[in-house]
């Protein structure tokens, strides 16, 4: 069976701003509505890999190019962000 | 008369340019202080807009976080008042009322980082201005507070949104000038129909808005309006630099062009222009809206305005860093008078007490009585509200302001 992929809900906009990665509500965000949530490097990166459907697997590959993984800490991290992103409805499945 | 802007005003003047043109350098710092160069930009609401270029001047740990949260704070502020926007503008149309936004994120949305424009409220005109009761019934039943009604004088009521936000209600283009056939024709011109209004997409937001030519002339009556009474700061001028900063539409400059004419406006919108391309970075080739020809700024079908010189520019703009020095205007300027001596004075005056009191003095006989009342009222003020200010300095200032009005009026073939 192929792997569930993902993709960016048109509830929010990515932004850089002052140099950062700020995510903005811009649908019906419920707690985060009128909000201004700044991210870190890996939230930002997740949510860029995201623009287009992806699943957790292709991220993880992604995200292997990008940062090193010295304490083997990358694919859990990814799939924790991921749960993150889907329970408060940043992403959606694709 | 020969004006001299400080090593921070030129290095300001060359970020804003160095940021809204690519062909701009801005390497060379005049020896100016950056944190001066700082202050000066926020006072003028305009840190976040030249960031990129900011950010690399020398500035101190204090200097810079200052600059960093006033870039998110500005942020931050704009997309609050873009939902504010987007939101009531949706109430006001599900119950029959039509708006246009003016400026606001319509305006933010030319720049590179729309983002970085500040904002203190959102201003809707109606299209109707025989709508204003009923918006007010829909604003009020939604949960928004009229805060002040100041629609008899200067055709606006300022509402408190439920989270606190300001919104300006507008049934006029901008606040009346002491010209009746010029109120009068911006007023007639202005009655707007559907097809005058065109809707704006931007992060989410679906919002009316003018069509260029009639922003422009919004754009451009907003900073006479300014002008002609405490002045106006570079934030403006910025405005007027992304607006032309890209390609439109032959039509709708010709239209643009025929509405100044009407508006006798010609000599304030060279001024402006020509100080953009001169100092603040507007684009002037012919692959761009505007370019240089023959002393003129022209357009693609023709004339657009005279291209004024560099004295004549470094004055306005002199005037124009100053009107927000400190952040706000100084109690001093009050007004410019179109006129010098003592008759630009008894017009001022006269258009003063009408602004002042709109009702009472339709009646010709209360006049020398409201003149009174605005003497009085004047004249404590000054002890007052502006920190005993002397009215000799108040007056000195306006006389002062209007002969440089009346050089740029010289100064221009076809005022």
């Amino acid at each position: 069976m192929a792997e569930t992929k993902y993709i960016n809900t048109s509830d929010f906009i990515l932004r850089q701003i002052g140099g950062e990665a700020v995510l903005v509500p811009i649908g019906d965000a419920g707690e985060l509505e009128n909000s201004m949530i700044s991210l870190n490097d890996t939230f930002a990166f997740i949510i860029r890999q995201f623009e287009s459907p992806r699943s957790v697997a292709e991220v993880i590959s992604a995200a292997r190019a990008e940062y090193e993984d010295p304490n083997g800490l990358l694919e859990k991290h990814i799939t924790e962000v991921t749960q993150e992103l889907l329970s408060r409805n940043i992403i959606k499945e694709a | 008369m020969s004006v001299k802007l400080t090593s921070e005003e030129i290095r300001l003047l060359e970020l804003i340019a160095g940021s809204f043109n690519e062909n701009k350098k801005c390497t060379d710092h005049h020896g100016a202080d950056p944190s001066r160069v700082l202050n000066l930009a926020t006072c003028h609401a305009i840190a976040p807009i030249i960031y990129d270029l900011l950010k690399g001047e020398e500035l101190s740990t204090d200097d810079r976080a200052m600059l960093e949260s006033s870039v998110m704070e500005t942020a931050s502020k704009f997309f609050k008042l873009l939902f504010l926007a987007r939101d009531t503008i949706r109430i006001l149309e599900e119950g029959g009322v039509s708006v246009i936004l003016l400026k606001g994120a319509s305006v933010a949305s030319l720049y590179p980082v729309p983002e970085y424009r500040r904002s203190s409220d959102v201003d809707l005109l109606l299209a109707d201005p025989a709508d204003v009761s009923t918006a007010g019934e829909i604003l009020a039943a939604s949960g928004y507070r009229l805060m002040h009604d100041d629609y008899e004088a200067n055709h606006h009521q300022t509402w408190g949104s439920p989270n606190n936000h300001v919104i300006e209600l507008h049934t006029t283009l901008v606040e009346p000038f002491d010209n009746r056939s010029l109120n009068s024709y911006i007023n007639t011109r202005y009655l707007l129909g559907g097809d005058d209004i065109r809707r704006l997409h931007i992060m989410g937001a679906d919002l009316p808005v003018f069509f260029d030519d009639r922003q422009a002339l919004h754009l451009m009556l907003h900073m006479m309006m300014d002008f002609y009474r405490s002045g106006f700061g570079l934030k403006l001028l910025c405005d007027w630099v992304v607006f032309w900063n890209r390609i439109l539409e032959p039509k709708y400059i010709e239209t643009f062009i025929k509405d100044v004419r009407s508006c006798h406006a010609m000599a304030f919108l060279s001024v402006i222009t020509s100080s953009c391309i001169r100092y603040l970075g507007l684009k002037s080739d012919k692959s761009c809206s505007l370019y240089i020809q023959d002393d003129k700024i022209c357009y693609q079908g023709g004339s657009f305005c005279e291209y004024l010189d560099e004295n004549i520019c470094l004055e306005f703009l002199s005037d124009v860093i100053d009107a927000e020095r400190h952040g706000k205007p100084d109690a001093t300027r009050m007004v410019a008078m179109k006129k010098a001596g003592l008759g630009g004075l008894i017009k001022e005056y006269h258009h003063q007490t009408v602004l002042s009191f709109p009702k009472a003095s339709r009646a010709i006989i209360t006049l020398p009585f409201l003149y009174l009342v605005m003497l009085i009222r004047f004249l404590k003020n000054n002890r007052t509200t502006r920190g005993g200010i002397s009215t000799r300095d108040i007056i000195d200032e306006s006389m002062k302001r209007s002969r440089m009005i009346k050089r740029i009026e010289d100064s221009c073939k076809d005022p």
